[in-house]
C-alpha cells in the first residue's frame, strides 16, 4: 500500500507544483480584480495541498509523530504569513507573497526530509525572520532617513566584509560567518542589502562622472574583499548587481560593456592568481578528473539529478544526503533527485516569477532611488538563484551560495525575507509620496466637477475623452496591472496612517483621477 | 551625509522611455533563467544515461536496501549470475559457471566489474507494476530486481573456454550482421564466487593481471592479422595495380639495416596479392608497406578505430597505431606486417573481421540483449545498430575472397575440413617480454562465406603460429556453433 501512496504522491506533487507555476504566469493575462484574487487563493490552496501530500509521505516514511506536530506548526506559520503580509501590504504584490511562501514551503519539505533537526532550526529562524520582515515596511515608513544614509551603509558594509575577510584569512577560507550567541551569522548576506542601498544612493543623482567613479571604486572594494575571503559567489552577486544598477541609473550600455569586459579580464586574472578560483573552474570542466577531491560535490550533484530524472525518485526514495552540503549549496540538486527535474524546472520558473515581480514593482516606482533599490535587490536575488542552480547542474562553476528561501541557512532566510519586505515596503512608501504630491496639486488647483458633454454617459474632463471601457489605460507605458493596481489610486486604510496631515477622505479618490 | 528628500522633486520621467532599461534587465535575466532550464533538460535527456552508468556513481547502493539484485541470464537461458537469499536473509551472489564468464559478467563484491557494473542500475531496479507488487508482498520485503538477458551463449562460451585450454589469451565471437557478442573469454581467470576471499591475492599480484578482461582491454601486437588492413590500404591507394601485383618472395627482404623474414624462412616464390595474403608472406607485405602513402594509411587505420574509442559502452582499451609521414622504410615494413608499434584488442580485431564479413558495414558490438522483470515481462531491448560503412561492398568482397583463400590453400586450411565454409587470417605476432621473445598465436575469421553467421577472434599468448594454436581453437568454436544453430 505504501509503495502505491508514495508513487501516486510523487506525481501529485509535481502536478500541484506545475499548476501553481502556471498560474504565476497566467495571472498577467487577467484584468479582472476578482479573478486575480481567486487565482491567488487557488495558488494558496495548491501550496497547502502540496505541503500536505509531501508531509503525509514524510510521516509514512519516517513514522515519527513529531512530524505531524511539525506539519501543523508549518501550516499555521504559512497561513499566518499569508494573512499578515496580505493585510499589511494590502496593495502590495500578492504573487510575490505567494511565491515567498511557496519557496519556503518547498524548503521546509526538503530540509525536513534531509534532516529533521535542521528543519526545526530552520523553522524557528523562519518565524523570527518573518516577524522582522513584517516590521520592515513600518520601519521604512517611520524612519525614512535610514534609506538615505548611503555613506554610512558603505562604511558599514565594507567594515563587516573586512572583518570576515580577516577571519577567513585566519581560518584559510573556511570561515565566512560569525557565531553570535550560538547563532551563526553570515555578514555577506546582509551586506548585500546594505550594498544595494548604498549604491542606489550614490547613483541616484549620478549626473556627473565623478559620482560614478566613486560608486565604482566602492563597489570594487566590496568585490575585492569578497574575492580575497574566497566568497566567490557573493563577489559575483555584488559585481553583477552593481553593473545592473549602474545601467539602470545611467542608461548607458557602454558602462555595462566596460564593466563586463573588465569583469571578464578580472576573472581571467583571478583564475591565474588564486588557486581557489582555479580549483572551482577545473572541477567544473571535468568533475571526474579529481572526483575524490574537488569534483566530488558537483559529481554527486549530477548523479543526484540523473538518478531523479524527470519525475524524481519520490520523497525519501533517493539519496540526496550523499551530496556534500545538500541542504545549503546543493538544495536544487537534492530537490531534483527526489521530486524530479520537472519539479526543478517549475522551481526555477517560480524564482523567475519572483524576479519579474521585483522588476515589475521597480517599474511602478517613480522615485529613482526607490527604483534603483528595487532593481538592485531583484538582481541580487536573480544572480544568487542563477549561481546556485547553475552551479548545481554544472552550467557554470560552483560558487557555493544558497537558494534563497529554499536552502537551509538562517542568515540567508532572514536576509531574503527582509529583501522581499523592503521591496513591498518601498512600494507602499511610493504610494505615500504620490498621495502627498497629489494632495499638493489638489490644493493648488480646484477640483473640476465632471460634466457631461452632449448628454454622454461618461464624464468629460476636458483633455481627451475618458473612456470607461479602456481599462488598461495606464498600462501603455509598460505597467503591469499590479494585483489590480492599474494606475495610481489614492485610497487609505485606517491601519496605515500616513505621517503627514491627512486630507479628509473624498469619495472621488476611488474614481479614476483626472487625466493631466 | 547627504539627504535626498523627496520634496526635491520626483525625477521627471518620460512615459515609455523610463522603463526601457528595466525591460532590458528583465529580459536578460529571464534569458539566463531559461538557459538554466534548457541545460537541466539537456542533462536529463542526453547526459543522464551516461551519468547513471558512471563508474563513480554510487547512487545504486541506496537501492540495495530495496531490491534483491536481479539475475543475469544467457541467450540460451542459463543463469550466469543470481542472488540467493539464505534463510537468515543474507544475500549471496552466485555464479553457476564460475570461471567461464568471470571477466565479461564480472563481480559485484569488492566493487564491480564487467556487466555487473554496466547493468548495475537495471539489476537494482524493478519494473514490476506497482499494483501487482501490492498483491503479493508485505510492506518491507525486498523486491526482486529486473533480470538482464545477455547475448552470450553459455554453450558456445564453454566450448571456447575449454578450447583455449591452458593458454592465456582471449576469444571473442560475435554476429557480424548484428554486433551481438556470443562469446567473450579471457584467461587467466578467477572464480567470481570466491572473489571475496581471493581479493587480496588478486590485487597484489601484478604479474598476471588476472582481473583484466583481455578480450576488451588486452593490447596485443596484431602480427599478420593486420595484413587485412594493409591490403585494404593497398586496394584503395593502387586501385589499378593490385590485380597485377606480382612479387617474388625469396623469404627475406632487406632495406637499409632492417631485414624482414617470412615465417620459418619459407620462400613463397612468385605470387600475386591473393597468394601473398593467404600465405601471409611477410616480404611481399613489407614491399607493399613501402609503396603505401603513410598518411593515408594512418588515416585509414584511425577510420578503423585505432587510437579511438570503440563504439561500445563496455570498458575497453584503445588500440594503438602510429606511422608518421616521414617514417623510415624499416618502420613502414614492420608496420605493414602488424609488428612495429601497433597494438590492438581482440574485440577490435573481431570487429574489423566482422566489417569485412558484413560487406563493409561495422555494427556496434553489444552484450546486453534485453532487460526483463524477474518474472519475464519485457522491459527494454537493445536493437542492433550500425556504426558506419567503413569499406565499399567491392572492397569487402575482395577481402572476403582473400580470407577465403587463406582457408582453402593458405595458413588456415584446417578450417576447410568441416561442413562450413570459413574464411580468415592467421597471425603469429612476435613479442619480447622481459627479454624473452615469444610468438602470440592469432586467428580471426568468419563463417559461412556466403552469408556470414559468426566472426571469431582468438589470441593465445605465446601459442606459436596462428595455424598451430589459434586456428584449431577457432575451429572448435565454429563446429560448436553449427552444431547448436545448424547450418
Amino acid at each position: 500500500m505504501m509503495n502505491l501512496i508514495i508513487q501516486v504522491s510523487k506525481y501529485l506533487i509535481i502536478l500541484l507544483m506545475a499548476l501553481y507555476t502556471l498560474q504565476c504566469f497566467t495571472v498577467f493575462r487577467l484584468r479582472d480584480e476578482e479573478a486575480k484574487s481567486y487565482l491567488f487563493m487557488r495558488q494558496n490552496m495548491l501550496m497547502f495541498f502540496m505541503h500536505f501530500v509531501a508531509f503525509m509521505v514524510l510521516y509514512l516514511e519516517l513514522s515519527e509523530t513529531t512530524i505531524l506536530l511539525f506539519y501543523g506548526a508549518q501550516v499555521l506559520y504559512l497561513a499566518a504569513v499569508l494573512v499578515l503580509f496580505g493585510n499589511l501590504y494590502r496593495r502590495g504584490s500578492r504573487l510575490l507573497i505567494n511565491n515567498m511562501c511557496m519557496l519556503t514551503c518547498v524548503g521546509f519539505i526538503m530540509i525536513t526530509r534531509l534532516s529533521y533537526d535542521q528543519s526545526v532550526k530552520q523553522f524557528k529562524i523562519a518565524v523570527i525572520s518573518s516577524v522582522v520582515a513584517l516590521l520592515i515596511p513600518v520601519l521604512i515608513r517611520k524612519l525614512r532617513l535610514i534609506t538615505r544614509m548611503y555613506w554610512a551603509y558603505t562604511l558599514l558594509g565594507i567594515g563587516m566584509l573586512g572583518l570576515v575577510a580577516i577571519a577567513a584569512r585566519v581560518t584559510y577560507g573556511a570561515k565566512l560567518s560569525f557565531d553570535i550567541g550560538g547563532i551563526s551569522f553570515q555578514p555577506s548576506e546582509f551586506v548585500k542589502i546594505i550594498f544595494v542601498f548604498a549604491i542606489a544612493g550614490l547613483l541616484t543623482h549620478a549626473r556627473d562622472f565623478r559620482r560614478i567613479v566613486i560608486a565604482t571604486a566602492l563597489a570594487a572594494v566590496h568585490v575585492l574583499i569578497l574575492v580575497i575571503s574566497r566568497d566567490l559567489g557573493s563577489a559575483l552577486i555584488f559585481f553583477v548587481t552593481y553593473l545592473v544598477m549602474l545601467f539602470v541609473a545611467t542608461r548607458n550600455p557602454f558602462y555595462v560593456l566596460a564593466g563586463v569586459l573588465s569583469g571578464s579580464l578580472a576573472a581571467v586574472g583571478a583564475y591565474f592568481l588564486f588557486s581557489h578560483v582555479r580549483v572551482r573552474v577545473e572541477a567544473w570542466r571535468d568533475p571526474f578528473k579529481d572526483y575524490q577531491g574537488d569534483g566530488y560535490q558537483i559529481g554527486q550533484s549530477l548523479f543526484a539529478i540523473s538518478a531523479g530524472s524527470w519525475f524524481g525518485t519520490g520523497l525519501c526514495q533517493g539519496s540526496p544526503g550523499a551530496i556534500p552540503w545538500a541542504a545549503q549549496d546543493m538544495m536544487f540538486s537534492a530537490i531534483c533527485e527526489e521530486l524530479g527535474s520537472i519539479f526543478g524546472i517549475c522551481l526555477i520558473l517560480v524564482c523567475m516569477s519572483c524576479f519579474i515581480m521585483f522588476v515589475n514593482i521597480a517599474m511602478q516606482l517613480t522615485n529613482r532611488y526607490y527604483r534603483l533599490v528595487a532593481v538592485g535587490l531583484g538582481t541580487t536575488y536573480a544572480v544568487q538563484t542563477f549561481l546556485t542552480v547553475g552551479g548545481g547542474i554544472k552550467l557554470i562553476p560552483l560558487t557555493g551560495v544558497t537558494l534563497p528561501l529554499v536552502s537551509y541557512g538562517g542568515s540567508s532566510m532572514l536576509s531574503t525575507l527582509i529583501m522581499f519586505a523592503i521591496v513591498q515596503g518601498l512600494y507602499m512608501l511610493q504610494r505615500d509620496e504620490e498621495y502627498k504630491a497629489e494632495l499638493k496639486k489638489q490644493q493648488e488647483q480646484p477640483h473640476y466637477e465632471p460634466y457631461y458633454e452632449n448628454g454622454a454617459q461618461t464624464p468629460y474632463y476636458g483633455n481627451g475623452a475618458y473612456n470607461a471601457e479602456q481599462e488598461d489605460y495606464y498600462e501603455e507605458d509598460g505597467y503591469y496591472g499590479q494585483n489590480g493596481y492599474v494606475g495610481p489610486r489614492y485610497e487609505y486604510y485606517a491601519d496605515d496612517e500616513p505621517d503627514f496631515p491627512q486630507e479628509p477622505y473624498r469619495e472621488e479618490y476611488d474614481e479614476r483621477p483626472p487625466r493631466r | 551625509m547627504k539627504e535626498i528628500s523627496f520634496e526635491q522633486e520626483p525625477e521627471p520621467v518620460a512615459g515609455t522611455a523610463r522603463n526601457t532599461e528595466l525591460g532590458i534587465v528583465t529580459y536578460t535575466f529571464v534569458f539566463l533563467f531559461l538557459i538554466m532550464i534548457g541545460y537541466l533538460v539537456y542533462l536529463n535527456a542526453w547526459k543522464a544515461k551516461e551519468l547513471n552508468s558512471s563508474a563513480y556513481n554510487t547512487k545504486d547502493i541506496a537501492n540495495m536496501d530495496k531490491y534483491i539484485r536481479g539475475s543475469i541470464l544467457s541467450a540460451d537461458g542459463s543463469v550466469l549470475a543470481q542472488t540467493d537469499v539464505t534463510e537468515d536473509g543474507e544475500e549471496v551472489r552466485v555464479y553457476p559457471f564460475a570461471n567461464k564468464f568471470a571477466h565479461v559478467i564480472g563481480y559485484s563484491t569488492n566493487g564491480q566489474s564487467g556487466l555487473e557494473a554496466a547493468c548495475n542500475k537495471e539489476l537494482l531496479s524493478s519494473h514490476v507494476p506497482s499494483l501487482s507488487r501490492l498483491q503479493e508482498e508485505d510492506e518491507d520485503a525486498k523486491l526482486p530486481g529486473d533480470s538482464v538477458v545477455v547475448t552470450l551463449n553459455a554453450n558456445l562460451q564453454s566450448v571456447a573456454y575449454d578450447a583455449l585450454g591452458s593458454y592465456n589469451g582471449a576469444v571473442v565471437a560475435l554476429e557480424p550482421d548484428t554486433g551481438k557478442i556470443l562469446v567473450m573469454v579471457s584467461k587467466p581467470d578467477f572464480d567470481p564466487n570466491t572473489i571475496g576471499e581471493m581479493w587480496e591475492s588478486l590485487v597484489t599480484d601484478n604479474t598476471s593481471s588476472v582481473l583484466l578482461n583481455r578480450a576488451t582491454q588486452g593490447l596485443y601486437p596484431p602480427g599478420s592479422t593486420f595484413k587485412i588492413l594493409t591490403t585494404l590500404a593497398y586496394l584503395r591507394q593502387k586501385p589499378g595495380e593490385f590485380r597485377n601485383f606480382q612479387f617474388n618472395c625469396t623469404s627475406q627482404l632487406s632495406v637499409d639495416d632492417v631485414t624482414i623474414n617470412c615465417y620459418n624462412n619459407t620462400a613463397h616464390g612468385q605470387e600475386d596479392l591473393k597468394g601473398a595474403f593467404s600465405h601471409s608472406c611477410n616480404t611481399a607485405f613489407a614491399q607493399i608497406g613501402m609503396d603505401l602513402d603513410n598518411d593515408d594509411f594512418h588515416s585509414l587505420c584511425e577510420e578503423f578505430l585505432f587510437n579511438r574509442a570503440l563504439p561500445t559502452s563496455m570498458q575497453h582499451s584503445t588500440s594503438r597505431f602510429s606511422l608518421s609521414g616521414d617514417a623510415s622504410y624499416g618502420d613502414q615494413m614492420t608496420t605493414a606486417i602488424g609488428q612495429a608499434d601497433t597494438l590492438m584488442t581482440p574485440l577490435h580485431m573481431a570487429m574489423i573481421a566482422a566489417t569485412v564479413a558484413n560487406d563493409g558495414i561495422m555494427m556496434k558490438p553489444y552484450c546486453v540483449d534485453r532487460v526483463q522483470t524477474y518474472d519475464g515481462d519485457p522491459v527494454s531491448a537493445t536493437k542492433p545498430s550500425r556504426y558506419k560503412r567503413l569499406m565499399t561492398e567491392e572492397e569487402a568482397r575482395i577481402l572476403q575472397e582473400y580470407m577465403r583463400e587463406t582457408v582453402v590453400s593458405g595458413t588456415a586450411t584446417e578450417l576447410s575440413w568441416y561442413n562450413f565454409t570459413a574464411a580468415g587470417k592467421t597471425g603469429s605476432a612476435e613479442y619480447t617480454s622481459d627479454g624473452v621473445a615469444g610468438t602470440h598465436s592469432w586467428f580471426v575469421g568468419f563463417s559461412d562465406v556466403d552469408d556470414p553467421d559468426l566472426v571469431v577472434a582468438v589470441i593465445a599468448e605465446n601459442g606459436g603460429t596462428g595455424s598451430q594454436t589459434a586456428v584449431p581453437i577457432a575451429s572448435q568454436i565454429f563446429q560448436a556453433y553449427y552444431s547448436i544453430y545448424g547450418n
